[in-house]
């Protein structure tokens, strides 16, 4: 049905916005005004500030740069020179100093004089291997005679295993011999021959004493 | 129709408002997201600077570290070159074997030189040596190599002993060795850029104690050889040949002497250096009598050992040779080179004639001889210095003495008996025929005097005597 006002203007109703209506117009305004206002609030004012915070730290980040570069550099540099004293180090501990060791030998041989043993040898063999999965290291060998008794064998090992040389060798193996040959024509007449063997402790074992030692 | 107005405006409304709220919503979401990646962008910027700041406070440290190295890698190199440099390496083995005292017969390399694997960064250089050497130049050598500034390492060695029967007193006892070792050449897979350090020498120098603790440190051989110290060659027999007249000397109380002897032949030696090398007369007449004193000392002991044959011990023997009697009979030589014009000094004279005193007093008349026989050829020189008249005089009636000696002892006399009586002349009967005091017995040789025990005779102006012993085996002599 359609209604037709006919009333003059004067006289009509005036239309005004219904309260709900301003109400919820209010309300929505205030909805939207909040959360505009909210955003402005985050945009302008935390974010500005977070940004300025975040320059701030790339500037000093920026400022750190030519130092931490240098410090890289220096590392650098540092880790090449390290790389090479390591494989220095390394080289050098699987190294055995044969001349401290022949001579340590000679001087065992000399120092007890011919009452306890009198021993010489005939030969000489000493070899440095790294086959740590078998666990050899290498070895010194000689065949040696001494004078007069087999018993002098076992005096010159006991000494072998209590010397220096047990720095870099495990005990020497059990004493045996052999009465070999005798000449009337020297002094003494009679000698024995026995082998001298000693094994190579692992580089480790010998770098541990080097340093127990030194 | 207001109704539908009024319904279409709510909409409207409606809609709008969620279409703002929505808006600004996504915004206000938009903006937070933002807000933390930031944030979180800010955060780890703190924490890098953070840890660059931790990282960049050890800088300094850093610094000294890399000058120490810096100024260590010298050595390194040294020890662990980077370049192969094999002529020089061969050069310095033949160096260190001729130093040693023997010669190299073969130096090859080995044909296992690699890098010690893909992943390392040195390459292996081994060589295989041979050559012949007693026991204590093999030690030599072997120290030289081991401490060489370049590392050097050996892997194998193989000695065979030289036999007793091979040994003679003449030849220097060579075993023979095989010497594998090994040389390390460094191949780097980067290469160090330096980094620019301000005030380097300054800095450099406040860490000279550092600098030198590492180096020493790095230093890989920390052992001395001291030499052979009178020690035997444990690689030689050292049985001695069976005597009739019972043992002499133990093997190391023969290389005791010799090693004694041989540090005087030195210092003998340097006695003679110093002689020579003398400023003024005055040092020179001083230095030259210390030389003759030690050298008159030295060959009185030498020719002792020689008459006694007191070195049974093959090795003893040939090293007193080489390092004794070659070495001062060269220092007699050039002395005598040196000074030839001259004749001998006074010192020398002097020492000459007591030396010929000691072994008289000692029974010693040949040695005697032997101490004359040094400077005898030089004497005729000598005597036209007013000088040294009386002392030349002096060691002729030495001479004569000790030869006058060995003549009487030489002389045969079978002395079997002496009566002796009252009021009655004594007398003597030798070789069958009977003698009184003041006889002649032969040529120069006069009965001086006849007692129970002793029978003196007047020969070539000297009085000596046979001591009459019960036992006629021994015979011996005043």
């Amino acid at each position: 049905m359609i209604l037709i006002n006919l009333l003059p203007e004067a006289y009509r109703e005036k239309s005004k916005t219904p309260v709900k209506y301003m109400a919820g117009v209010a309300a929505s305004v205030s909805i939207c005004g909040s959360l505009l206002a909210f955003w402005a609030w985050t945009a302008f004012g935390v974010a500005a500030e977070v940004r300025s915070q975040l320059t701030v730290l790339s500037d000093t980040k920026a400022g750190l740069e030519p130092q931490v570069n240098y410090h890289r550099e220096l590392e650098a540099e540092s880790k090449i020179f390290q790389a090479r004293e390591q494989l220095l180090d390394r080289i050098t501990s699987s190294r055995v100093g044969w001349t401290r060791k022949l001579d340590e030998l000679i001087e065992l041989v000399n120092r007890q004089g011919e009452e306890n043993y009198l021993v010489w040898f005939k030969d000489l063999e000493a070899q440095v291997q790294d086959n740590a999965r078998s666990k050899v290291y290498g070895r010194l060998k000689a065949e040696g005679h001494t004078a007069e008794s087999l018993s002098h064998v076992a005096n010159f090992l006991e000494d072998v295993s209590q010397s220096k040389l047990r720095d870099v060798f495990g005990p020497p193996h059990a004493p045996e011999g052999s009465a070999s040959e005798t000449d009337e024509g020297l002094v003494p007449a009679k000698i024995w021959t026995f082998p001298l063997h000693l094994d190579l402790k692992s580089p480790e074992e010998r770098k541990e004493l080097r340093k127990g030692t030194s | 129709m207001e109704q539908t107005d009024d319904k279409k405006r709510w909409i409207v409304l409606g809609t709008v408002t969620v279409v703002l709220a929505a808006t600004f919503g996504y915004m206000i979401y938009h903006q937070h997201e933002e807000l933390d990646k930031k944030r979180a962008e800010a955060d780890q910027l703190s924490v890098a600077i953070a840890q660059e700041r931790k990282l960049i406070k050890g800088t300094p440290e850093l610094v000294k570290t890399v000058i120490v190295q810096r100024e260590t890698d010298t050595v390194i190199k040294e020890i662990l070159s980077d370049t192969t440099d094999i002529e020089n390496f061969v050069r310095t083995l033949d160096k260190f074997a001729e130093e040693s005292g023997f010669n190299l017969e073969s130096a090859k390399q080995n044909q296992n030189n690699r890098r010690g694997s893909t992943k390392e960064e040195f390459e292996r250089v081994g060589y295989r040596l041979n050559f012949e050497a007693d026991a204590f130049q093999f030690l030599a050598f072997l120290h030289r190599l081991e401490s060489f500034a370049r590392f050097i390492s050996v892997t194998s060695l193989k000695l065979r002993t030289a036999g007793r029967m091979s040994l003679t007193e003449e030849d220097v006892p060579q075993h023979s060795i095989t010497l594998d070792l090994e040389t390390y050449v460094y191949v780097p897979r980067s290469v160090a850029k330096e980094a620019r350090i301000d005030r380097y020498d300054h800095k450099r120098d406040l860490l000279i104690g550092q600098i030198s603790k590492k180096t020493s440190a790095l230093r890989v051989s920390d052992y001395t050889y001291r030499g052979r110290r009178g020690r035997r060659d444990p690689w030689i027999d050292p049985r001695v040949p069976a005597e009739e007249d019972g043992p002499g000397l133990t093997i190391q109380e023969q290389l005791a002497i010799v090693e004694r002897l041989a540090e005087q032949a030195l210092d003998v030696r340097d006695a003679w250096e110093v002689a020579r090398e003398a400023d003024n007369v005055i040092e020179a007449m001083r230095s030259r009598t210390v030389l003759e004193e030690k050298l008159a000392l030295i060959e009185e002991e030498v020719r002792r050992i020689q008459l006694e044959n007191q070195l049974s011990y093959i090795n003893a023997a040939r090293r007193f040779n080489k390092e004794v009697v070659e070495a001062v009979a060269l220092v007699r030589e050039e002395m005598e080179g040196d000074g030839g014009g001259l004749g001998p000094g006074i010192a020398q004279l002097r020492e000459t004639a007591e030396a010929m005193d000691r072994h008289i007093e000692a029974f010693e008349y040949e040695l005697a001889l032997q101490a004359f026989k040094t400077i005898e050829g030089k004497l005729a020189i000598a005597e036209n210095d007013q000088r040294k008249v009386e002392l030349v005089k002096n060691l002729r009636f030495l001479r004569s003495v000790a030869r006058n000696v060995i003549d009487f002892e030489n002389v045969k006399l079978e002395i079997e008996g002496v009566a002796i009586q009252a009021e009655m002349r004594p007398v003597v009967l030798i070789n069958g025929r009977s003698y009184s005091e003041g006889e002649l017995v032969g040529p120069d040789l006069i009965i001086h005097r006849i007692a129970m025990d002793l029978v003196e005779f007047a020969f070539r102006g000297m009085i000596l005597g046979r001591i009459l012993d019960p036992d006629p085996q021994e015979n011996p002599q005043k």
